[in-house]
């Protein structure tokens, strides 16, 4: 009897673990309800302007923000429902770049999701977007380099800009004012920083005691590098996407990061064990540092006595660059709610839709009209970020960039640090990525 | 006739019995190595789904990688130190904690609760304490032994060391725990009879604990050999998932990871090296355990 009995629960034991390897992935689950694309079908064509999505469901995938920004797309979702009738779900990752490709893979990526400029290619090469119509998103209403980012190399366009960051150089003034200069002092040219920044740490460690703040802070990533480096010509990628770090005109830009390096004034925030330049600056162990406007929110609640301005990027050559940040909102290939994904697209980068997010958190948005809207220009510093868009390049940087950034992280890293020369570093970064890429 | 019939009844018992994990271990491990092997020898895309036979090409790319060369040899490095410093720290703190000090309970509790601790929290701890600003650096610069500060996080000479010391830390409990509960079965008959012929506490450590602890021993080095070899959480969070700085805390899991689930897009060449671990864990485990057999046979 006993066997019997066991015998029955085994066999139960067998058919749940089969039961549970055959049901359907759980991923899908939420993804695909089963009404949905019945009620797809017939929807669209009837008319798609001023739409019949009562009761349809889209689903927009984002990576988390803060809460701010969690709030203002909540509020973008409610309006959003109240103006068309479906309803939206978030899909929230927290590894975006990562898991979005699983989601690829399976098929099951959400109907309209982030793309990050500088994933964009990756994407682009896999296909998983689909082509927008430019009059539809209305493009010309774009920062025109803001617009070309997204654009394939097939030609069209692949996501809109939701918002973007630029760099800005930011300035302590209370410690300016410590050692006697004004921000007038400042020189406008990197290559002047050369000769200011050893006479101003040692103002600075007079006042503050040595070592107690760097005069300035840098990141050694292309993000931030980039700008600098394809100077006067030069290109750290060829137009196939690999990399071209040991040639001339890379090797000759990057001669200013060492020759700032070796003031001995210029430090990355690890160097001073901290996270990063916000904090570094923050805390006051930095006195100048260039930061996207990221920073500028960050400052005014977190550290709000530190007193600071924000100015224009000192010139390099002659010239004045600096980094754009941006993500779009682009279209999965085998969503079936394009109607739906492209209307969500059409709000959320609209007037309305980006107003609400750019007014709230403090990024910097995608055109003119909603910077007049929600009056950019009545904070200076914020205004200063925003004229960046007419000269800075943006973080996009074809399809090995994240390869190639590894790679120059590593090895110019032992340059900095003295343990290669520039022109060695160089040249294994680029041996070393474009191994790893291949072909 | 009966008898058969009971016979055949218990072997279909059995295999009922061990049939839920042969089946889940059959999906999730046998057909994922199988898979793995599969891939080695391909080029794949998984957005495309295309697999595309290429030989022995992936093995012939590994031998010109510097990259997977380094991560060989911090995960070997890594390995060797590690191995070798838990096994005896844990093999003396045993023999010390299983005499009868004073306060060896609290001891052992107090000791084992690294262990107790996930890696991910651990490795953010240890990050605070070795920041050039963190307690370690104030604690060496109190007692004169460093002049100036030392960047460990930074600094390529010190970074794979602070995993190391991190890793020690964190296992050597475990494995003295290990060796304890052996030494408490241990019987007290064999150190009285070396006292009585002599043996001073050295003598006897090397002469009755560790030949005793042999069967312990093997399996502290197999599971620290495997456990090292296949690091990842620690250097992962150290780095950001980059390996660096400068590839100096790159293991080949991390590169593994790096290469499929990255921009190289290159499973098949991330399965090739995922061969190589398991090739390089096999061989070096079999070859620990062909050594202590040897040495049991006196």
């Amino acid at each position: 009897m006993k066997r019997k009995i066991s015998l029955i629960l085994i066999c139960a034991l067998l058919v749940l673990s089969v039961a549970a390897c055959t049901s359907a992935p759980p991923e899908a689950a939420p993804e695909a309800p089963a009404p949905t694309p019945e009620a797809a079908t017939p929807a669209p064509p009837v008319d798609d302007d001023d739409g019949d999505f009562a009761g349809r469901e889209l689903v927009v995938g984002i990576w988390g923000g803060n809460d701010t920004e969690m709030a203002a797309m909540e509020e973008m979702r409610l309006n959003f429902e109240a103006m068309t009738g479906a309803s939206v779900t978030f899909r929230v990752y927290t590894d975006y770049n990562m898991q979005i490709q699983a989601d690829f893979i399976a098929g099951t990526a959400p109907d309209v999701f982030y793309v990050d400029a500088n994933m964009f290619p990756f994407f682009d090469s896999l296909g998983v977007l689909a082509p927008l119509d430019r009059q539809a998103v209305d493009a010309d209403a774009f920062y025109t380099n803001l617009v070309d980012t997204f654009v394939g190399t097939s030609g069209q366009l692949y996501a809109v800009s939701k918002d973007f960051s630029t760099l800005a150089l930011y300035v302590n003034l209370d410690m300016l004012e410590e050692v006697g200069l004004t921000v007038d002092d400042l020189p406008t040219a990197w290559e002047d920083f050369v000769e200011f920044l050893p006479a101003f740490q040692a103002q600075l460690d007079e006042a503050y005691g040595a070592g107690a703040v760097a005069a300035m802070s840098y990141n050694l990533e292309l993000a931030r590098n980039l700008h600098l480096l394809n100077r006067g010509g030069a290109s750290v990628i060829g137009p196939d996407g690999r990399a071209t770090l040991d040639t001339p005109g890379v090797l000759e830009n990057f001669q200013l990061i060492m020759d700032l390096v070796e003031t001995g004034a210029y430090q990355r925030p690890q160097d001073l064990g901290l996270g990063w330049n916000g904090e570094a600056f923050g805390v006051g162990r930095v006195a100048i540092m260039d930061e996207g406007n990221w920073v500028y929110n960050f400052l005014r609640t977190e550290f709000s006595d530190v007193n600071f301005a924000v100015l224009n990027m000192p010139s390099f050559r002659g010239e004045v660059s600096s980094m754009m940040f941006t993500v779009g909102y682009g279209m999965f290939i085998d969503s079936e709610n394009q109607d739906l994904a492209l209307e969500w697209i059409r709000y959320a980068t609209g007037v309305d839709g980006m107003a609400i997010f750019t007014g709230a958190t403090g990024v910097l948005p995608s055109r003119q009209d909603v910077a007049d809207k929600i009056d950019v220009a009545a904070d200076p510093f914020l205004q200063i970020h925003l004229d960046q868009v007419q000269h800075a390049i943006p973080w996009s940087m074809g399809l090995y960039s994240s390869i190639i950034n590894d790679e120059y992280m590593n090895f110019l890293l032992e340059a900095v640090q003295g343990n290669m020369t520039v022109e060695e570093a160089m040249r294994l970064a680029e041996e070393q990525a474009n191994f790893q890429i291949g072909g | 006739m009966f008898r058969l019939k009971r016979r055949k009844q218990e072997w279909l018992q059995g295999y009922l019995f061990v049939a839920p994990s042969i089946i889940i271990l059959g999906i999730f491990i046998c057909l994922a190595v199988l898979f793995v092997i599969y891939l080695s020898f391909h080029r794949v895309n998984l957005f495309q789904n295309t697999y595309e036979f290429v030989g022995l090409e992936n093995f012939i790319r590994l031998r010109l990688d510097h990259t997977a060369m380094r991560a060989i040899r911090n995960t070997l490095t890594f390995s060797a130190v590690v191995v070798t410093a838990q096994t005896m720290l844990a093999l003396i703190l045993a023999y010390v904690l299983s005499s009868n000090i004073r306060g060896r309970k609290l001891f052992r509790s107090v000791l084992f609760l690294p262990t107790l601790t996930s890696s991910a929290a651990l490795t953010l701890i240890f990050m605070f304490m070795f920041n050039i600003q963190g307690p370690v650096n104030n604690m060496l610069l109190d007692v004169d032994i460093l002049s100036e500060r030392i960047n460990f996080l930074q600094n390529t000479r010190f970074t794979l060391p602070v995993i190391m010391v991190m890793n020690i830390w964190s296992t050597v409990p475990f494995y003295m725990t290990l060796y304890i509960a052996s030494l408490v079965d241990m019987p007290s008959n064999l150190y009285e009879a070396a006292s009585i012929d002599g043996a001073n506490v050295v003598q006897k450590f090397f002469r009755i604990t560790v030949p005793y602890l042999r069967p312990i021993t093997t399996f502290v080095l197999l599971t620290g050999i495997i456990g090292t070899l296949q690091m990842f959480d620690q250097a992962y969070i150290f780095s950001d998932g980059s390996g660096g700085p400068a590839n100096s805390t790159l293991t080949i899991a991390l590169l593994v990871y790096r290469y499929a689930f990255g921009p190289q897009n290159a499973m098949g060449y991330a399965a090739t090296l995922a061969v190589i671990l398991a090739l390089i864990i096999l061989t070096i485990s079999l070859i620990v355990n062909r050594i202590n057999k040897e040495e049991r046979v006196y």
